[in-house]
């Protein structure tokens, strides 16, 4: 990455896109404290992030879900979004062993409302395993959700999904965003204008371009760097 | 709004388990001399299961592969055994008190020590830190334990207080001490697994990075399954001295440390009860095996051998392949009516669309930065 | 200060050391490259030592001998690998170490049914007996031969390692196993050949070292349990680390015999548990393995 700045205001949807290599992803492991950035700053809210574990960063209200889904494959939906709810609601550790083998209402409540956000709540007793791929990616950004967040960082969510499903996701994420600060990385052109207030455009690890969508489309610079033809499906 | 979330542990309600639990602690000793049982056989066969109680939370549940619990084994069990002899109690349950404590607390010194990494490392370290106990304790601790001859004349296991006391000496009377502990332990272990805290520790098997970025310091969790494990260990090590009224070297071999992962393995990891189920196969197939005419003086490597088929052919062992049946079986009947509460439950999200105009119309004015970033 | 006992043992530390290399060369050659960690590696140098036994019986021949004990654990590492390990690569790490802890188990019991419990002896070659003046110490021949042989043989191993083809799809493969899956290189062939060497110096170091020591079942659990110390403390898939962490494990057990005798052993541990606190990849170890 090469100096790349960046600012996303409260309750934005920002779409980050570019070439593949263009360094969307690195960018996102970066925000989300996976990867230390090699120089440079970063701040939520106010607050100094740079040297954040990635476990603090999302007690701050900073998640980000998955390209490649990063399930419990082994557990139940409704276990799956189980886990970062009780992060939520508990802290980051919350050794009570005796108590809540059911749960306490406001940790249901949370899980069902996560699961309701995603339209998962039929399948809330499935193992995760189990699940339809355009489901998986449902229950991957209904794992983000249920940590609360206030800034969430989407990593291709609509990565293999059928145009119908697509068309389902623009609706669903528009459907959470009030609220919530999105950064989505996306390379479907229709999702990411079909969402975003702004779009940020990223090549060979440095931001070519930033605006709202309108001035994006028109930019020769973004054009360029595409090769002629943005659209991916 | 109330979600009633159903037990995932079975369908018939939540107290099936102990209820089962203490109806097999009860005709165990009949059912078991049947086929040729001991009430020796029978009280280590518990001990194990204690042993394995603790093991089945660290390995089973959150998955860490500890190859050194006979070190806290031996060590609470050497702890209890020498506070007996030396005389700082009478009672039995005190010392086991002090032992598991003791054992608990180097637990949480290797655990710390030992999670520094992970995965095959950790494996590794249990096992290094398991060879470091046994080395103390055979030369440098001698005279504390014994070396190799370990610390015989430990008193017979006294409970009560004051003139209230019973004395146990033979196997039989300290098979109910020991069934009463074991109950109690797995009562402990079920709450454990079943509260929030035991579902971090199934996150942190299934995918610890997604556990660790979703918010949760998976290292203290780990960490305390690990001291977990080792008060069970000590628990477990204590009773086997006091069974045996000798506590040997043998609580810190390798083997110990080995027979432990095995016999979870064939009984069932993640199941709690599979490493009872496992200790009673490896201790009546030992007996069994041993009196076979050409098996006899290779039970072990007959035993290794199942063990290595099981591995590869039947990872969830016996305990594991039951419980897959029974979720089979029971999931789809229930599976209808346990969703249909949960959508009952819900409350719709917000749902009212974002549309661009807002944005535009509040961007003019104040604006507030979520995130900002200038990096390379 | 007692010089003479100082240098004999520097001395028995190089000699432990230098086996503790060879064993855990094999070991951490096989879990760079593979990412298996080996935990029968312990009974494939028990092997090692009772082939060499057995060869000896027959011909008398040290030789024959240590040619036994190096083949034998090349054929016990190519027939484990096809036959068991090459079905775990794809299943998770604990998987492998269960079924090669198992593995374990079944050899030494299988040696155990068939020596029986009681120790065996190899003779030290007669190209060995007597003992070297070196001027400071009188030392035992043999175990100097040892010290040669080693040597030579790690010398052998670092130009297959650094000069050739087949060290440099291993040392790649230990650096980034996906990559040189992606490049199409011959894996199967690869890992047959890194499984085997590795158990053949596990065997090797069994054979050679067995006139040191007494020849029983048992024999190889110590030494795989020093054999992971090195590699914690060397850092893995690291030939330096083999080589250096052996070298000082050799040394920190040798020496402590010499001042504290009940804690030789121990020190060993407590350096590995400071190497954790302070390096936790090891002294050549990459940060993150």
């Amino acid at each position: 990455m090469d100096k790349v700045s960046f600012e996303v205001v409260e309750g934005e949807i920002r779409a980050l896109i570019g070439p593949n290599g263009a360094g969307k992803t690195t960018f996102f492991n970066m925000l989300a404290g996976t990867i230390p950035p090699t120089s440079g700053e970063m701040f939520f809210r106010g607050e100094r992030i740079t040297s954040a574990s990635s476990t603090a960063i999302c007690q701050r209200g900073l998640v980000k879900s998955f390209q490649i889904n990063q399930l419990f494959s082994g557990l139940t939906v409704w276990d799956n979004v189980r886990i970062p709810a009780i992060a939520r609601i508990y802290g980051k550790f919350h050794p009570s062993m005796l108590r809540d083998a059911g749960g306490s209402g406001e940790l249901n409540a949370l899980i069902a409302q996560s699961l309701a956000a995603v339209h998962l709540s039929e399948r809330a007793h499935t193992p995760a395993r189990e699940l339809a791929y355009g489901e998986k990616r449902r229950l991957e950004i209904g794992l983000a959700l249920a940590t609360k967040p206030s800034t969430l960082l989407l990593d291709e969510p609509t990565a293999g999904m059928s145009p119908s499903e697509r068309q389902d996701t623009i609706r669903l994420l528009k459907s959470i965003a009030a609220g919530v600060t999105i950064v989505i990385v996306e390379h479907d052109m229709d999702v990411v204008f079909g969402l975003a207030d702004r779009i940020t455009v990223l090549f060979n690890g440095r931001k070519i371009a930033d605006g709202t969508p309108d001035a994006i489309k028109a930019d020769a610079g973004v054009r360029a760097a595409y090769l002629g033809n943005p659209v991916q499906r | 709004m109330i979600v009633k979330k159903l037990s995932a542990r079975g369908p018939f309600g939540r107290w099936l388990p102990e209820t089962a639990a203490v109806a097999a602690l009860l005709l165990f000793p009949s059912a078991f001399a049947l086929i040729g049982g001991t009430a020796d056989m029978a009280d280590r066969i518990l001990i194990w299961g204690i042993f394995g109680l603790g093991f089945d939370i660290l390995f089973g549940f959150t998955g860490l592969l500890s190859f050194g619990q006979a070190a806290f084994f031996g060590s609470g069990g050497f702890m209890t055994a020498y506070v007996l002899i030396a005389g700082y109690t009478q009672s039995a349950l005190v010392a086991l008190a002090i032992g598991t404590v003791f054992a608990a607390i180097l637990g949480g010194i290797i655990g710390a020590l030992s999670l520094r990494r992970s995965g095959i490392y950790f494996a590794m370290l249990t096992l290094a830190f398991g060879e470091m106990f046994y080395f103390l304790d055979i030369s440098p601790l001698k005279q504390f334990t014994g070396g190799e001859n370990g610390l015989a004349g430990v008193p017979p296991t006294h409970i009560g207080i004051g003139s209230w006391f019973v004395e146990l000496h033979t196997p039989e009377s300290m098979y109910w001490v020991i069934a009463v502990l074991f109950l109690m332990g797995f009562w402990l272990a079920r709450r454990i697994v079943n509260s929030s805290f035991g579902a971090v520790l199934l996150s942190i098997r299934e995918n610890e990075e997604r556990a660790r970025t979703l918010g949760h310091d998976i290292q203290k969790y780990k960490l305390t399954a690990f001291v977990i494990a080792a008060a069970y260990a000590g628990v477990a090590g204590s009773l086997f001295g006091l069974f045996q009224g000798y506590m040997p070297p043998d609580g810190f071999y390798l083997e110990t440390s080995g027979q432990l992962v095995v016999q979870t393995i064939m009984g069932g990891a993640g199941t709690l009860v599979g490493p009872t189920v496992g200790a009673l196969i490896w201790i009546y197939l030992r007996t069994a095996l041993q009196q076979l005419p050409l098996v006899g003086p290779v039970w072990k490597m007959v035993l290794g051998i199942i063990f290595v088929l099981i591995v590869t052919l039947f990872r969830r062992g016996i305990c594991g392949g039951i419980a897959l049946l029974w979720r089979r079986m029971a999931g789809t009947r229930m599976a209808s009516t346990r969703s249909v509460q949960v959508m009952a439950a819900a409350t719709p999200a917000d749902s009212a669309p974002r549309t661009r105009s807002s944005l535009s119309a509040r961007s003019s004015s104040k604006r507030k930065i979520s995130l900002s970033a200038t990096v390379a | 200060m007692n010089w003479s006992l100082l240098w004999a043992q520097l001395f028995n530390g190089l000699t432990l050391g230098a086996l503790l290399v060879l064993v855990a060369m094999g070991l951490t050659i096989i879990f760079g490259a593979l990412g298996v960690i080996n935990f029968a590696h312990g009974a494939f140098y028990m092997i090692g030592a009772y082939a060499g036994y057995v060869g000896y019986n027959q011909t008398h021949s040290f030789i024959v001998a240590v040619t036994a004990g190096s083949v034998a654990l090349l054929l016990v590492g190519v027939v484990i690998e096809r036959g068991l390990i090459r079905y775990y690569y794809r299943r998770p790490h604990e998987d492998q170490i269960l079924v090669t802890f198992g593995m374990g188990i079944v050899l030494v019991e299988a040696v155990r049914a068939w020596f029986g419990g009681i120790s065996q002896r190899l003779p030290v070659p007669t190209w060995g007996t007597g003992a070297v003046n070196l001027g400071f110490l009188y030392y035992p021949t043999y175990r100097i031969e040892v010290l040669g042989i080693v040597a030579a043989t790690l010398i052998v191993l670092y130009v297959v390692l650094y000069r050739t083809r087949l060290g440099l799809i291993v040392r790649a493969g230990i650096e980034d196993q996906l990559m040189v899956n992606i490049l199409g290189i011959n894996v199967t062939r690869t890992f047959l050949v890194v499984f085997g060497l590795g158990s053949m110096a596990a065997g090797f170091a069994g054979v050679i070292n067995a006139p040191i020591v007494t020849v029983v079942p048992d024999m190889g659990t110590l030494v795989l349990v020093q054999s992971f110390v090195v590699v914690v403390i060397g850092g893995v898939g690291s030939f330096w680390g083999a080589l250096v962490g052996g070298l000082i494990a050799g040394e920190i057990i040798s020496l402590t015999a010499m001042v504290q005798p009940a804690y030789s052993e121990v020190m060993l541990f407590a350096a590995m548990a400071l190497v954790l606190i302070l390096r936790p990849q090891g002294l050549f170890g990459v940060q993150g393995r």
